[in-house]
């Protein structure tokens, strides 16, 4: 798990270079990478009834968040897509290892830590920028903080992470996300977007 | 007053004048205006020619139910055809230009049309044309082609952008009227998420366009109270510029939005449309009423006006449309015009009524203008603009002197949008009217759009209907306080063209746009086509830009008198989406251009980049076909080089496109024996085998080699093409048909930089690339070995020694995020040894030149007999398609089987698609006996070479056969030779 170059995180030439796009002198969205986190894919292997809801999430050793929503606590977030599926992040790879022992009766756990390049906007503007990359309720009622949804962007699948009210992150298939950050830089640059290193 | 313009009043500013060219023409409006209204202030009469006939025509409307005025907008990239000049906000430098007439407006030569008007009534297209069949390639195609359609694309690419959004909300208002105002108030207030939509540039609707007080404040001032509260509501969105088009399942709504310059114009930067997808709960249809024409003979002058738009040009744009008018309704809004326009210095020569008697109320009106009751119009003068009416009351003919004949026969809800679900709307009597019945899928109509003409009704309407649905929703909204208003006059009758009406049928027009007229109605009642939907169809009423907003409902009532029916009885066809015009660039929005599809680049694209890789579209993926290198100009001599130097040294390719999917568990083993046609459960630890994949019907699903990392990890490889729908098979297995196995699926294609080093050379170069130094030989990383290791200094690496060239080769696999510096390495360390980049083509090649199936022969459509890979059907445990791959259609050796081909004439070039015909028959389909799947120039052999399905192939080697292709022409004789045409025996692998 610690075999990675730092220096290579994840996001190296899917972003553009750092610069302004759109009306001078407005910022409505930043745009920069999110935090490079080594990250875990744990699948349940088995359909999990009542009780192995139960021994699931007794095997992290802490609650899980609802599916749908992510949660952080000592230095492990936990980012729950279905019953049955848990991404965990961790800056330090060896909190992630330490998941193995009590999961590994249960469930796989598939490093997809160089899978996906995610970045992180912020701004005043975000949500409306936000409405023209997919089609989900951004509304704080709706898509509180906290939230997460496998999303479709445009015809690409996408994870969206609200973190606060206007913090959003989003991860693209490695594969695609050069193309599809351009495409999100052109759809952003009305509200005057900077993209930072 | 100057020109048409009067010296005061209206929503203009005179204060900042606008120029604009009209048909080259220079004109000048005021900020304010529409085009139409600055063509009608500048005393333009004629607007454009119409569809069939090319007769003169002139503005009858001032919205989207204008069916005349179509015209081209801008000039160059930007000129877009078929705009109705009453939707166009008026800015300074706007070109526009009549359509469908040539040379000039003026002067159209295709007015010839009119004179063959028997020939071309109603369906005459489906009665003409026919003999002799000869003519109609030649003569009667490219005629019609160049008669037909309306307007001219640019042709020129698009230089604006659109953008898509998404907007969701409790309560969708479609109009910003009366009603809607009060709607969006009612639910705004009460905290409700509302979206306000309204297609013109301000709100009000009919309240810019009327003389109306509530409380003591005229429409526009009212109008403007209300916008500012909705503006200052946070839960509120008000949508100007936004027309909404259509509605579909589960509340999912299309509006589009025009955004517009700082002098109103399209914009420039930025989106020119917003394609808006609103996800309403609920949704409250407040788009209003429709005035409907009179049809009577000479009804398509220029200067025939609908009573409505002559009050919306009148109070909106203080633009007189006449000099001298005549009134003509059944209705009491015609009198109100009359009123108003006396009141603004318009002279009156006459208000004619339908009905009997005057109605109250207007007794200033009658002293003050000459009124003629129980008329009918007989026809109009002037040429071509109007001069003069023809009335006939009390069997005398009245002929009176007029530039503008404003026309009320009534007024039909605008419930368009309610019927996109599939609810026809309902003939009301007390109405006299279609309207729908009651909420439609949580939409309710309301004020004009639900029949509630009078104001006060209006308001009220529009209130009720949101506090209605937003208790659907459990919510609660409070009834507004409404102002007070005067009372509507509301008054009307039934006016419809009957065949007892003075003047000729074939001069009634129904539908100006299509140019039906009554006697086309009659035509399709004579030849049976009686039916709404028919009477539509067949005479095209209806079907145009305005859908028949003014056209339909008095078309119905001409069928309905003609079969004796009520116009209940009749019925009324279904309006489709969309209500409003969508440019083909809205709906395309930001997928254009580099855009236009996902692009997915490998980890090592980069690389290849800087290499000057000539790439392939490979579905969605960017992959490298071959790397020219200077000098090199023939593709051929790029690929034929690469091959060389992998067959005899060793060369790298970037196969990371590869599908790569974890199976993990205690069961992981029985599901792949399942899930394979062989048995993967038996692949021991740190090894890989080929692999093959049947769909459930026998057929063929993808090959790929499957490896083993431990006793409950697996790593299956699946093809490039097939890789998304082997892991959607992978899942179905897993969690449909054996959900109690222990097993997890994970695709991880993308985590993953994957290399294949192939070549004689190639042992050495992936010994220097490890970081545990372990040798590696025949004997200590044999084909088909496999292992988990870690390369440039510590990163984790997945090693096989697999081979799809025939050469001893590897594919090396790292984390994506250092396949850039892996690539490097390899070059740098591979160096010593001439190691050569290599792309696609080369790879399908050596593919071929070994006879590997890949995607050509794996179509979907080839089974394991096919291919010669049956012996890897495990005959001893159950896998997806073991029962059917065993019908004997699938296993009749009469099927084409794979085999190669060589050709007899070294030199000659074969081409994939050809097919197989034996010597000596014809090629017919009879003897058709196969085709080739896949054919390339080999390098290594000299010659052309091909991999093809023959029937009884294996059973006929050393045939010579002909390779027939009739789109090429091309017959080749060739020679049946088994698939594998280098190293057949599988020697260069083991080195």
């Amino acid at each position: 798990m610690s075999d990675r170059d730092p220096a290579l995180s994840p996001r190296a030439d899917a972003l553009p270079p750092p610069g302004h796009h759109g009306p001078a002198g407005r910022t409505g969205i930043i745009l920069a990478p999110a935090p490079a986190l080594a990250r875990l894919q744990i699948e349940a292997r088995r359909p999990l009834g009542p009780d192995g809801e139960d021994n699931f999430a007794a095997a992290f050793g802490r609650p899980l968040p609802p599916v749908g929503r992510c949660a952080d606590a000592d230095g492990l977030t936990l980012v729950r897509l279905a019953p049955g599926r848990v991404i965990a992040e961790a800056s330090d790879p060896d909190r992630l290892a330490a998941l193995h022992p009590a999961l590994a009766p249960l469930a796989s756990l598939i490093d997809i830590t160089d899978a996906h390049i995610r970045i992180r906007l912020d701004g005043p503007d975000v949500v409306d920028g936000l409405r023209r990359l997919v089609r989900l309720d951004l509304d704080l009622g709706a898509f509180p903080i906290g939230a997460v949804a496998m999303t479709g962007a445009h015809g690409v699948t996408v994870e969206l992470r609200r973190l606060q009210a206007t913090t959003f992150d989003i991860g693209y298939s490695r594969s695609m996300a050069a193309g599809e950050i351009a495409l999100l830089v052109t759809l952003l640059a009305p509200f005057g977007l900077a993209v930072t290193a | 007053m100057t020109g048409h313009r009067l010296p005061a009043g209206g929503l203009v500013d005179r204060a900042r004048p606008i120029p604009f060219r009209f048909d080259g023409r220079p004109l000048t409006g005021l900020a304010g205006d529409t085009l139409a209204s600055a063509l009608l202030a500048n005393g333009v009469s004629v607007v454009g020619r119409s569809f069939k006939y090319h007769r003169p025509r002139g503005l009858l409307g001032a919205g989207q139910e204008e069916p005349n005025a179509l015209m081209e907008i801008g000039t160059g990239a930007r000129r877009e055809p078929n705009v109705k000049a009453t939707t166009v906000e008026l800015h300074a430098g706007l070109e526009a230009a009549s359509q469908n007439r040539w040379p000039s407006l003026r002067f159209d030569l295709m007015a010839v049309n009119g004179l063959m008007k028997p020939v071309f009534a109603a369906g005459f297209y489906y009665k003409t044309f026919m003999w002799p069949a000869r003519f109609w390639e030649t003569v009667y195609e490219p005629l019609i082609r160049r008669a037909a359609g309306l307007g001219r694309a640019s042709g020129l690419p698009d230089p604006d952008r659109d953008a898509h959004a998404t907007l969701h909300c409790d309560l969708l208002v479609v109009g910003a009227g009366p009603a809607g105002l009060m709607a969006a108030l009612a639910a705004g207030r009460a905290g409700a998420r509302v979206v306000l939509a309204e297609e013109d540039v301000r709100l009000g609707g009919r309240l810019l366009a009327e003389k109306v007080s509530l409380d003591d404040a005229d429409g526009p001032a009212f109008a403007a109270t209300v916008a500012a509260e909705l503006a200052a509501l946070p839960t509120v969105t008000v949508l100007t510029r936004t027309g909404v088009s259509s509605v579909h399942d589960g509340g999912l709504w299309l509006a589009l939005e025009r955004h517009a310059g700082p002098d109103g114009g399209p914009a420039t930067a930025g989106p020119r449309h917003t394609l808006w997808t609103i996800v309403a709960r609920r949704a409250v249809a407040a788009a209003g009423a429709v005035e409907r024409p009179l049809v009577f003979a000479g009804n398509d002058r220029p200067g025939v006006m609908l009573a409505g738009a002559v009050s919306t040009y009148l109070h909106r744009h203080a633009v007189a449309a006449g000099r001298r008018a005549v009134v003509a309704t059944a209705t009491d809004a015609g009198w109100v015009l009359a009123r108003d326009l006396l009141a603004a210095g318009v002279s009156v020569a006459a208000v004619v009524d339908t009905r009997q008697a005057a109605p109250t109320g207007f007794e200033a009106v009658a002293a003050a203008t000459r009124v003629v009751t129980g008329a009918a119009l007989a026809g109009t003068r002037g040429r071509p603009a109007l001069t003069g009416v023809d009335v006939v009351a009390d069997s005398r003919t009245i002929r009176l002197d007029a530039d503008l004949l404003a026309v009320s026969g009534g007024f039909n809800p605008s419930i368009q949008l309610m019927s996109h679900l599939g609810d026809r709307p309902a003939y009301d009597p007390a109405l006299g009217a279609y309207r729908m019945a009651g909420p439609v899928a949580g939409i309710r109509a309301a004020g004009a759009a639900n029949g509630a003409y009078d104001l006060a009704a209006c308001l009220r309407d529009g209130a009720a209907a949101a506090q209605a649905a937003l208790a659907d929703l459990g919510l609660t909204a409070a009834l507004p306080d409404l102002p007070a208003t005067d009372p509507t006059p509301v008054g009307a009758a039934a006016a419809y063209w009957t065949p007892k009406a003075p003047g000729k049928a074939s001069a009634a027009f129904v539908d100006l746009q299509h140019d039906v007229t009554a006697a086309d109605v009659t035509l399709a009642h004579q030849e049976g086509y009686r039916s709404a939907e028919h009477l539509k169809r067949y005479t095209t009423l209806g079907m145009a830009t305005d859908q028949g907003r003014t056209a339909t409902v008095d078309g119905l009532a001409i069928m309905a008198a003609l079969t004796g029916r009520s116009l209940a009885e009749t019925g009324a066809p279904i309006a489709r989406p969309p209500v409003v015009p969508l440019p083909i660039g809205a709906l395309a929005g930001p997928r254009r251009g580099a855009a236009f599809r996902p692009v997915r680049l490998t980890p090592v694209h980069g690389f290849a980049e800087e290499r000057k890789a000539v790439f392939l579209d490979s579905g969605a993926w960017k992959r490298p076909q071959w790397y020219p290198l200077p000098g090199e100009t023939d593709w051929l001599t790029t690929v034929n080089r690469e091959v060389a130097a992998v067959r005899a040294g060793v060369g790298v390719t970037d196969v990371s496109t590869l599908g790569k999917i974890e199976i993990e568990g205690p069961d992981a083993g029985a599901f792949l024996d399942k899930v394979y046609a062989n048995r993967p459960s038996r692949i021991p630890v740190g090894r890989s085998r080929y692999g093959l994949m049947l769909r459930e019907d026998g057929f063929v699903l993808d090959d790929g080699t499957v490896t083993r990392f431990s006793e409950t990890r697996f790593l299956a490889s699946v093809s490039t093409a097939h890789a998304a729908a082997v892991y959607r098979h992978m899942l179905f297995c897993r969690q449909v048909l054996w959900p109690s196995l222990d097993v997890s699926v994970v695709a991880v294609s993308d985590a993953w930089a994957q290399l294949a080093i192939a070549g004689p050379l190639s042992p050495a170069v992936v010994a220097a690339l490890l970081d545990d130094g372990r040798p590696i030989t025949a004997e200590t990383f044999p084909p088909m070995a496999a292992a988990e290791l870690t390369v440039l200094g510590g990163v984790k690496a997945r090693l096989a020694a697999v081979s799809f060239s025939g050469e001893r080769a590897f594919e090396l696999a790292v984390p994506a995020s250092v396949g850039d510096r892996l690539i490097r390495q390899v070059m740098a360390v591979g160096a010593p040894h001439g190691i050569v980049a290599y792309g696609t083509e080369a790879m399908g090649v050596m593919r071929v030149e070994k006879g590997h199936p890949a995607a050509a022969e794996l179509n979907g459509q080839t089974t394991a007999h096919d291919l010669g890979l049956h012996r890897l059907l495990a005959r001893d445990k159950d896998h997806v398609g073991r029962v059917l791959s065993a019908r004997p259609g699938l296993t009749d050796p009469g099927r084409p089987r794979l085999v190669g081909l060589k050709p007899v004439d070294p030199a000659a070039r074969l081409r994939a698609g050809a097919h197989v015909i034996p010597a000596g028959a014809s090629a017919t389909a009879a003897n058709d006996q196969g085709w080739i799947s896949s054919a390339v120039w080999s390098p290594t052999l000299g010659h052309a070479i091909a991999l093809a399905f023959v029937t009884h192939g294996p059973d006929r080697m050393g045939e010579t056969v002909r390779a027939w292709d009739g789109i090429r022409g091309t017959d080749i004789p060739v020679v049946i030779v088994p698939p594998a045409f280098v190293d057949p025996e599988g020697a260069r692998v083991r080195v």
